[in-house]
């Protein structure tokens, strides 16, 4: 696994924002709760610095997305890597890796994830497969 | 599972209480399945008007594991970039293997779980029961990983290399003693 560098320019008080598919949110949760899927990713979880971007930048193109937010100081207290990875759609993307086979989060890194995180922009399905 | 949808152009009742639907898939050939009272039993995709045999297979039974398949089928729907980060939809790699841990597990009565698709091409199987959750992780190139986890306790995973194991994590999850995963 390549050494990853935590990026310290990054501040543990930042809230780092990450768009979940409707499908990755347990809407039948009482409140809705973000599943660990939402973070079982390789290569790196894409999120960005909401300090350095704005909800309505964030998804003026993804309308049916939800959003939810973590502390980027949460986030490395479970061990994860955040770094900057600029792109041109969003200059406030990063991306935390976890110590698994191509950077994915191991187990206690995802529930972690899924239990702090809050979702701060809901956007229910029409139709959501997991409820019959 | 496209075929089984098209089962509506006939019915009638079998002779040990069943119900019959028959579709027709051209002048030809004509699909046939039997419905048995505990789901659809047996199917045969094609059968050839004159002088074919039709070739009976078993059909999932368990209410657990139909409920499941349609919950995979909506997932496995999802287009390109579905997660906004350029992911494909599930794999089909991945989606076999959903399929085939649904059909091969030896338990007929269960939950049915929560189907999440993972970026990347993955799926992930979700069943929770009080304070404990299971989790399978099927990544987009057929990597079989669970965890396990209990409120109150670190989560646990770990690789799975053949289906029956599964099985043994379903007894964890609806046992009230000590975890005996991993």
């Amino acid at each position: 696994m390549p050494e990853r560098q935590n990026d310290e320019s990054i501040g543990n008080s930042e809230r780092l924002w990450r768009r979940v598919h409707p499908y990755q949110i347990k809407w039948t949760l009482n409140p809705p709760v973000v599943s660990t899927g939402a973070f079982n990713t390789a290569d790196g979880v894409s999120v960005s610095i909401a300090s350095e971007t704005t909800l309505e930048l964030l998804t003026q193109n993804y309308s049916e997305q939800s959003v939810v937010e973590f502390q980027a100081g949460y986030a490395r207290s479970l061990g994860c890597i955040l770094q900057r990875d600029p792109t041109p759609e969003d200059p406030a993307h990063v991306l935390v890796w976890g110590p698994k086979a191509r950077g994915r989060l191991n187990s206690k890194q995802l529930d972690g994830l899924s239990c702090n995180a809050v979702i701060i922009l809901s956007k229910p399905p029409p139709s959501d497969p997991n409820k019959d | 599972m496209t075929q089984r949808q098209q089962f509506i152009s006939y019915k009638g009742p079998t002779m040990s209480g069943g119900t019959v639907f028959v579709e027709t898939l051209s002048s030809n050939t004509f699909a046939t399945a039997v419905s048995s009272g505990s789901g659809l039993t047996f199917a045969a995709p094609s059968v050839p008007r004159q002088g074919g045999y039709a070739q009976w297979i078993p059909v999932l039974q368990s209410q657990w594991k139909i409920t499941a398949i349609k919950r995979l089928n909506k997932v496995l729907s999802l287009p390109q970039n579905w997660d906004s980060y350029g992911s494909c939809p599930p794999t089909n790699t991945a989606a076999n293997k959903a399929k085939r841990i649904l059909t091969d597990i030896d338990v007929e009565y269960f939950l049915a779980p929560r189907v999440v698709p993972l970026s990347g091409g993955g799926l992930q199987l979700e069943w929770e029961i009080g304070p404990r959750s299971l989790e399978l992780h099927i990544y987009e190139d057929g990597l079989l990983e669970f965890s396990t986890i209990e409120r109150g306790h670190d989560p646990k995973e770990g690789e799975i290399y053949v289906i029956d194991e599964v099985r043994q994590l379903f007894l964890w999850l609806l046992s009230p003693e000590e975890q005996v995963a991993a």
